[in-house]
């Protein structure tokens, strides 16, 4: 016996028929599919941040900057709260995962891309989410972009899955997804688009780059839709007084580039550590939230990915003494939260790490050479791409991606300079791996 | 009563005096804020600095119909929230209370801030120092910088 359709569904098979349709006649019918990844991209990331205020409120009653969150909490609250957040993000890991059947599929958008058949597991993306809000949202020194971009990724899976692309179309809808995540939850469409070209999926050709600079777009013009339109970092007036200064800018790089390996050793050593203590997967990450709360207790600003502490450096005065206390505790906080295993994103600390070292480096300057150098902000704005640089060797798009931040044109020249400095000593000098080394090594 | 018995009775209202002395000083306009501050040059206007959006609030402090006035716009979105009333000193700093009549949240603050602030509640201004100043309601709290006009 036949079973006729009823209308919702077979206007929903039509859909389907009609997109499949348009992803198999030709690659500029690509295009098409990327600005719809680059709406649903968008919408996830907006969907997460709402989250985000959500478990703040719930959490903290305070949404908005987590450090002054912390700042408005008893300390004893500041001490507990990253640390049931911690276990709350743990237990939905341990035991989420349950839920997860068949979980054979991958949940890391890189290896999706570049070594499996482009299908990421839904199931799975969503429990590693909801744990990463949990962990965001309670003071976790990790960023939120991560799950951000893993969530629009998803969108492109998913979306690819269900009208059953072949694999190469498949795989390029996740890195529209990805590009499009990069570019809402920085505010960074070209970064976020050549990120994915070029560190992702080793190739500029406009046969894909084309699709991923529509998803970028069509996802930023979305998140502004919903959430206004800013540079994500306010900088003052950039001063570039002589062209000598270009050599302090060098070193920052040069300073920057050696910093980075170790760095990243850390962050592997510390999740080697967390690994042998055997604790299970809810105490450890409670555990590394516990690291966090205590030193919240003396130093609220390790809280969050870091965003509103560059900002405070970048327009106010911070003694040069407590920036850098500041700067050595995030690091410890940064190593805790992900070595706990943590789901989060590491470019933004790393982006707070740069500004803070930056900050000091100028400081120094300005004190050894008064009235030469240009204001520690500057210093700040240029460590930031120098170590983003260093840390993902990306150096094209660290320049574009603080040059987007900041909306700044006069600091683009020791910002090249810097970050190309900086990727060279991390990459060549040193011998250091990209902070993706993992995730890309498996396309080899 | 013998009168000398009354002067038993006089460290009782001593501290009743001492009270009455340190009891908050209000201010409803401007002229009377800066001498309830002691700085004629009290900055009017000031900038968010610890946001994380890139989106920093500028808190305004004026006159409106001869009363204190705080306006909250956030860049490039508009009005965050705005409330009038007097500025009564405290022992941390500043404190200006509303009704939930009194305050007017705007389309820019998030929904979690129009339901904290919906039956009212107050803002403190805690000066950090000569050029910071820390203000906080029921569910936010931000640090400012005096904006340059």
């Amino acid at each position: 016996m036949w079973i006729k359709p009823s209308g919702g569904s077979s206007r929903l098979t039509r859909l389907k028929h009609f997109l499949r349709g348009q992803a198999h006649e030709s690659t500029h019918q690509m295009l098409l599919w990327a600005g719809l990844i680059g709406i649903l991209g968008a919408l996830a990331t907006v969907a997460f941040r709402e989250g985000i205020h959500l478990v703040e409120w719930l959490l903290t009653r305070h949404p908005g900057s987590l450090v002054q969150a912390a700042l408005d909490l008893p300390l004893w609250l500041r001490l507990l709260t990253p640390a049931v957040g911690g276990l709350l993000a743990g237990a939905l890991l341990q035991f989420g995962m349950r839920w997860v059947r068949g979980g054979t599929q991958t949940t890391d958008y890189m290896e999706a891309i570049v070594a499996s058949n482009g299908v990421i597991g839904v199931r799975a993306s969503l429990v590693k989410s909801l744990s990463s809000l949990f962990t965001v949202g309670t003071g976790g020194s990790i960023g939120r972009e991560g799950a951000m971009v893993q969530l629009a990724a998803m969108t492109g899976s998913a979306a690819g899955h269900w009208v059953r692309l072949p694999q190469g179309k498949q795989r390029l809808l996740v890195a529209c997804g990805a590009a499009a995540g990069l570019s809402a939850a920085y505010n960074a469409p070209i970064a976020g688009a050549l990120f994915v070209a070029e560190i992702v999926m080793g190739s500029i050709a406009m046969k894909n780059f084309g699709p991923l600079i529509v998803a970028s777009v069509v996802s930023n013009a979305t998140v502004h839709h919903f959430l206004g339109y800013a540079p994500v970092y306010q900088i003052p007036a950039f001063q570039f007084l002589s062209n000598w200064e270009l050599v302090f800018y060098v070193v920052l790089g040069f300073l920057l580039g050696h910093l980075a390996p170790p760095f990243i050793a850390l962050l592997e050593r510390s999740q080697a550590l967390f690994d042998r203590t055997r604790l299970p997967l809810t105490l450890k990450l409670g555990f590394g939230g516990l690291i966090v709360g205590a030193i919240s207790v003396f130093y609220p600003q390790v809280w969050g990915n870091g965003y509103s502490v560059v900002n405070s450096l970048l327009l106010q005065h911070i003694g040069w003494q407590l920036l850098a206390l500041i700067l050595v505790f995030k690091v410890i906080a940064t190593a805790s939260t992900i070595g706990s295993g943590a789901v989060g994103g590491v470019f933004t600390p790393t982006l707070f790490i740069g500004a803070a070292f930056g900050s000091l480096f100028g400081t120094a300057l300005g004190a050894l050479f008064p009235g030469v150098t240009a204001a520690s902000s500057a210093y700040a704005i240029v460590g930031m791409g120098a170590f983003l640089a260093a840390t993902t060797h990306a150096p094209l798009m660290a320049i574009l991606m603080i040059f987007e931040m900041t909306l700044d044109y006069k600091i683009t020249l020791p910002l090249m300079l810097a970050c190309v400095v900086a990727y060279t000593v991390a990459r060549d000098y040193r011998g250091g791996t990209s902070i993706y080394a993992e995730s890309l090594r498996r396309k080899h | 009563m013998r009168p000398i018995y009354f002067c038993l009775f006089l460290p009782l209202l001593l501290p009743l005096s001492t009270a009455a002395h340190a009891s908050p000083t209000c201010a409803a306009t401007i002229s009377e804020l800066k001498v309830m501050l002691g700085d004629q040059a009290f900055p009017l206007k000031w900038q968010e600095t610890s946001m994380d959006d890139g989106k920093p609030l500028v808190v305004n402090i004026a006159e409106n119909r001869g009363a204190l006035y705080l306006e909250f716009t956030k860049t490039s979105e508009g009005l965050w929230a705005e409330s009038s009333g007097v500025l009564c000193k405290t022992a941390t700093g500043l404190e200006t209370r509303f009704s939930g009549e009194q305050i007017h949240v705007g389309p820019a603050a998030n929904w979690v801030l129009r339901y904290a602030l919906k039956k009212g509640g107050k803002f403190t201004l805690t000066q950090l120092g000569s050029d910071q100043l820390r203000i906080a309601t029921s569910g936010w709290s931000g640090t400012f910088s005096p904006k340059a006009k």
